[in-house]
Parts: C-alpha cells; structure tokens; sequence
C-alpha cells in the first residue's frame, strides 16, 4: 500500500529533499558542497552518526558555510541532551535486591528440579 | 538496570509495570543465558528481552504502526516554531533545558505511539545505533529509521503544544490579548 521505508531503506543516504521544505532537487549530479534542503534531509542521521563519511563531510562544509543550518543544527543536538536527561530515573529503592533474590530463588528451584 | 527500568518505566508508563517488566526481563535472561553467545552485545540483548517481554504483556493492546503517521509535520518543526519572530519570547541564548522541564518531556515521550516510542527511547536516550535497535526490535535498519524519524517529529510537535499551552506563544504573538479565553475557541 504506502511506500513506508523506501526513504531511509539505504543507511547513511537519505534521500535528498525528502524533507518538507522546498522543491525535491535533481539528483543526476552529485553534489559537492551540500544545499540547506540536503542538510534539512540529513540532520537526523548526522546525529546519529550514521552518515556516510563523505556525505558526513559535505554536510559538514555546509554548516560552516550556513548560519540558519548551523543554528538548527545545533538547536537538535541540545534537544537530544534535553530528551537524554530528563528521561533519566532513578531506580525505586530495593528493587536491585528484590530482583536478584528472585532470580536467585527461581536458579535454586531449577537447580533442584 | 538503571537504564533498563527507565526504558521499561517509559514503556508501561507506571513504576509498579516497570518493576515486573526488568524483574521478568532479567529473569529471562538469566534463563536463557546459556544461549547467550561470546561477542553478542550484552546490553542490546538485555534490552531486546525487554522490549519483548514488555510486547507479549500488552499485545492486545498494542495499536497497529502506521508508518505514514506525522509525515505532514515538516523537519525543523519545533526549531521553526520556536524561531518564529516573536513565538515564544525565546532568544537563542535561552536554554531548552529550563524551557522543558521533565515532567513535559516524559509526558511528551509517554504519548508517542508505541513503536516510535521504543525506537526514539532506544536511540536517543540510550544511545543505540540503527543496527543494534534493528535487532532489538527485530525490523529492517530502514524502519528503524523511519520510525525514529517520524517519532522525533511527533516529539517535537508534542513538546511545541506543551509550550503553546502553557500560554508563552499566545502572550507572544497577541500581548493586547487579555482575556486567558478568547471569543470562538473551540473548547
């Protein structure tokens, strides 16, 4: 039915242009310096550290060329560290030791058996 | 354990759930520790008989994925939103931190759909690569990331409504607004 998947099939190469914005590039030339939609199309895998080494570095060379990429970059890279942190929790006290005693009992039942 | 109890804690959204899910979970594992192989990632593993024990409890109710969902909300949605002139009063110098605080994220994450949740847990709070959440999850790495793709999407949409009803983009874009119900809101 829906083409599910066929976007990110391939790891480290997203489409170009797969993004909302702006019109889908031609994609008979392989870029060499990057455009902001190939960089909006990228953003999630760069994060990821899951591009390929050279698109990783075309990327790169568009940052530093482009403030607005830069800036949104750098916007996502702090709302992962947010989303990180404040999923963290502490573990209920004595729920370590419940566990292992119930592990520990049920070794004991099967070593018997 | 820490890191599995907040995955499960994520997952079953209450503290008694989540202590059952890491309990069967590592006794799980240590049932079938003896197939445990030399060189296998024990931490992707542990957290695969997590996600799976976690799955066979609630099958019934699990919703079917469907993989289309969020694909009108557009990239950079949260970072457009909150850069708009005026939105939100937020200078870039202002840190996410203080404007999300945890309640609002956890909730954020809690109401993502299940399987973007796992993946979006699996890979930006546990620090997962796309093979190893793939065979976590059992699925191809192009589903993981459509999944962590779409997920972060909703996440972003669902964190930009919590800033929004909290009134900070209202009293942005309309200061003369006064009444906190303005005429012809849909309730």
């Amino acid at each position: 039915m829906n083409s599910n998947d066929s976007k990110g099939s391939v790891p480290g190469r997203p489409t170009v242009g797969s993004g909302s914005l702006g019109p889908t590039r031609a994609t008979s030339s392989p870029p060499s310096v990057g455009d902001c939609a190939e960089a909006v199309a990228a953003l999630f895998t760069f994060l990821d550290g899951a591009l390929t080494d050279e698109l990783r570095l075309v990327i790169q060379m568009h940052l530093d060329r482009c403030a607005p990429c830069f800036s949104a970059y750098e916007f996502h890279i702090e709302l992962r560290t947010v989303v990180q942190q404040r999923c963290q929790t502490v573990l209920p006290a004595g729920l370590k030791e419940r566990i292992f005693l119930e592990v520990a009992r049920q070794q004991v039942r099967a070593d018997s058996d | 354990m820490q890191s599995l109890f907040s995955t499960a804690l994520r997952l079953t959204r209450n503290t008694a759930d989540a202590e059952d899910l890491v309990q069967e979970a590592y006794l799980r594992a240590y049932r079938g520790y003896e197939s445990f192989s030399e060189g296998t990632n024990l931490r992707a593993w542990l957290f695969r008989i997590l996600t799976n024990a976690h799955i066979n409890r609630y099958r019934s109710k699990k919703r079917r994925v469907e993989e289309t969902e969020f694909d009108d909300v557009e990239d950079f949605y949260l970072y457009r939103k909150l850069h708009d002139p005026g939105a939100l009063g937020r200078s870039a110098e202002d840190e996410l931190m203080g404007l999300f605080g945890e309640g609002e994220v956890v909730a954020a994450v809690e109401a993502l759909p299940e399987a973007y949740r796992v993946a979006v847990l699996l890979a930006d709070v546990e620090g997962f690569a796309y093979k190893e959440i793939a065979e976590i999850l059992d699925i191809p790495i192009g589903t993981v990331m459509s999944r962590l793709h779409r997920g972060r999407k909703a996440l972003q949409k669902e964190l930009y409504e919590f800033a929004s009803a909290r009134g900070l983009v209202e009293r942005q874009i309309r200061p003369d607004q006064t009444s906190p119900e303005p005429a012809g809101t849909e309730r």
